[in-house]
């Protein structure tokens, strides 16, 4: 939570920071090579907690990046109310929030857990071995 | 106390009952919220049943701590929700264990824990993310329509395509049962990624139910037995930057009233509370004691707000919200069980708006200011009362 603070805190700005697009990757176990838009906003936004039958455990960049920005618009969210929307989760009971990382190594690291998803700058896609890189359709 | 000391005991022994301590997610998180409120020129009732003016003094809540424990191993969850009272009293909120039956089409859950209820019973501990101080009039605690805690409950979603879901939780418990009754909640509501919230919520007694002082929800403390149900529509909408909420509730009860002289008895609050003329002779207090009643509750609510970014300096969310709250059984002797705001109505109706907004330098804490005018009839004469509160809250994480 610290973290999530700490990101919220350096993102609800007027920022112009330039937009990163983003590279998604998931755990080998899933045996995919693509998601869809949907399923993708279901998981990050923790509508759904599964993904192919499994339980996800979703990672995500810190909020003041301009990766994780270009990746929560994709997902038709923004950094306030993506943190807003997991607290209420949190405190509800109706889910857990994902674990915040800093860096791209970070990031592979977290999803090679057990049902990991995350994404990285695709300007690191090389970076992300050991895990499946997913195409959005 | 007795729960407060199982339930740790439970935590504790959740750890090492587990050999795979790299599969359990445990994290510690809690908050700490409070607020001041004043209430300007509101009239009451003496005791003699006629009107005068209360002398409210600005009130300020003792600040209260929330420590919430949840963790998660493979499909299985438990959640604990220990609450410090102003009094120094810590008390268990909630405490349940989950798990799944069936992937996300289907999850038991037993222990104490929150009902989904239309809108707000899950999310009133998330403090800083909800417009608003006060809970909807459906939760004030002067005059809860059903218990906000049950005991069991089968919950579930299935996707229909897309982000569109259906979710559906069915409840019971010990709720406030007579003996033996099998109270039962529902909630099925229909969900469009965040943007769309819309479902029924409805609730049943079971039978017959007995004011319970422990987990209060629709039955008046002057109850013998109550046999009620409630129904209830709401729908939300948002988007990144606004808040839309709409809801409508109605409990119907087959009130039997206790005409004894015991602390709640009709004849004690006759003779000892100050009971508006309409109490008086619904009640029957001047005639012969009136012990059965059929009633109904309604209330219903709008909030609209908006987010604003403040650059650097957080988020601003001005709001303006819209209640209405109606119920003949209530008077106005808190000591007696009533309430001051419906209590005070001839009619037991009031309605009142609220223009607020909430300042949030991060997303995990939020200042919250409002202003609300209360609109009722008070011994025959359209009365206007002001309230300003002031409320803060913060959310950590260990």
């Amino acid at each position: 939570m610290n973290k999530l603070i700490l990101t919220a805190l350096a993102t609800i700005t007027f920022s112009t920071a330039a937009q990163a697009s983003f590279q998604v990757i998931a755990n080998s176990e899933f045996g995919k090579t693509s998601i869809s838009k949907s399923d993708l906003t279901n998981i990050f936004t923790g509508l759904t907690t599964s993904w192919g039958g499994k339980n996800v455990k979703v990672c995500v960049m810190e909020s003041s990046t301009g990766t994780a920005k270009a990746f929560l618009g994709a997902i038709g969210s923004e950094p306030g109310k993506f943190d807003q929307d997991w607290i209420k989760r949190e405190l509800s009971g109706q889910g857990t929030a994902p674990e915040s990382k800093s860096t791209t190594d970070a990031m592979v690291s977290c999803v090679k857990q057990s049902g990991g998803i995350g994404y990285i700058p695709a300007a690191d896609a090389g970076k992300a071995e050991g895990v499946s890189k997913l195409s959005v359709n | 106390m007795k729960r407060l000391v199982f339930f740790i005991a439970c935590l504790g022994l959740l750890g090492p009952a587990v050999s795979n301590a790299a599969k359990m997610d445990t994290r510690f998180y809690g908050y700490v919220d409070g607020y001041v409120e004043s209430v300007q020129d509101q009239p009451g009732v003496d005791n003699s049943g006629a009107r005068t003016e209360l002398e409210n003094s600005p009130e300020f809540d003792v600040p209260n701590l929330h420590v919430i424990v949840r963790s998660n191993y493979e499909d299985t969850t438990a959640f604990i929700n220990l609450s410090g009272g102003g009094a120094g009293a810590v008390d268990v909120r909630t405490a349940w264990v989950d798990k799944q039956l069936l992937g996300e089409y289907l999850s038991f859950r037993i222990g104490e824990l929150y009902r989904p209820f239309g809108l707000y019973n899950l999310i009133l501990d998330a403090v800083p993310t909800y417009i608003g101080i006060e809970p909807p009039e459906l939760f004030d605690g002067d005059h809860f329509l059903v218990t906000r805690t049950t005991n069991a409950m089968l919950h579930g979603k299935v996707n229909v395509g897309g982000t569109n879901f259906i979710n559906y939780a069915m409840t019971t418990g010990n709720d406030e049962r007579e003996s033996d009754q099998l109270p039962v909640g529902l909630d099925v509501n229909f969900t469009m990624g965040t943007t769309l919230k819309a479902g029924v919520s409805y609730y049943t007694s079971g039978g017959a139910a007995v004011y319970n002082e422990d987990n209060p929800g629709g039955v008046v403390r002057w109850a013998e037995q109550d046999k009620f149900d409630v129904m209830g529509l709401y729908l939300q909408w948002t988007d990144p930057r606004w808040t839309v909420q709409l809801a409508g509730f109605q409990a119907s009860h087959e009130l039997v009233r206790d005409t004894g002289s015991g602390d709640y008895g009709l004849t004690t609050i006759c003779s000892s509370a100050n009971l508006s003329a309409n109490s008086r002779t619904r009640f029957g207090c001047d005639s012969t004691l009136d012990s059965e009643e059929d009633y109904d509750v309604n209330t219903w609510y709008l909030r609209v707000g908006y987010n604003f970014n403040v650059g650097d300096m957080g988020q601003l969310v001005p709001y303006f919200q819209y209640d209405v709250y109606e119920n003949e059984e209530v008077i106005f002797d808190k000591d007696f069980g009533g309430d001051k705001e419906a209590g005070l109505a001839d009619d037991g109706k009031f309605t009142k708006w609220t223009l607020g907004t909430v300042y949030r330098p991060h997303p995990a804490a939020a200042f919250k200011i409002d202003y609300s005018q209360h609109l009722q009839d008070v011994q025959n004469e359209s009365t206007n009362y002001g309230e300003i509160r002031f409320s803060y809250s913060y959310v950590w994480r260990l």
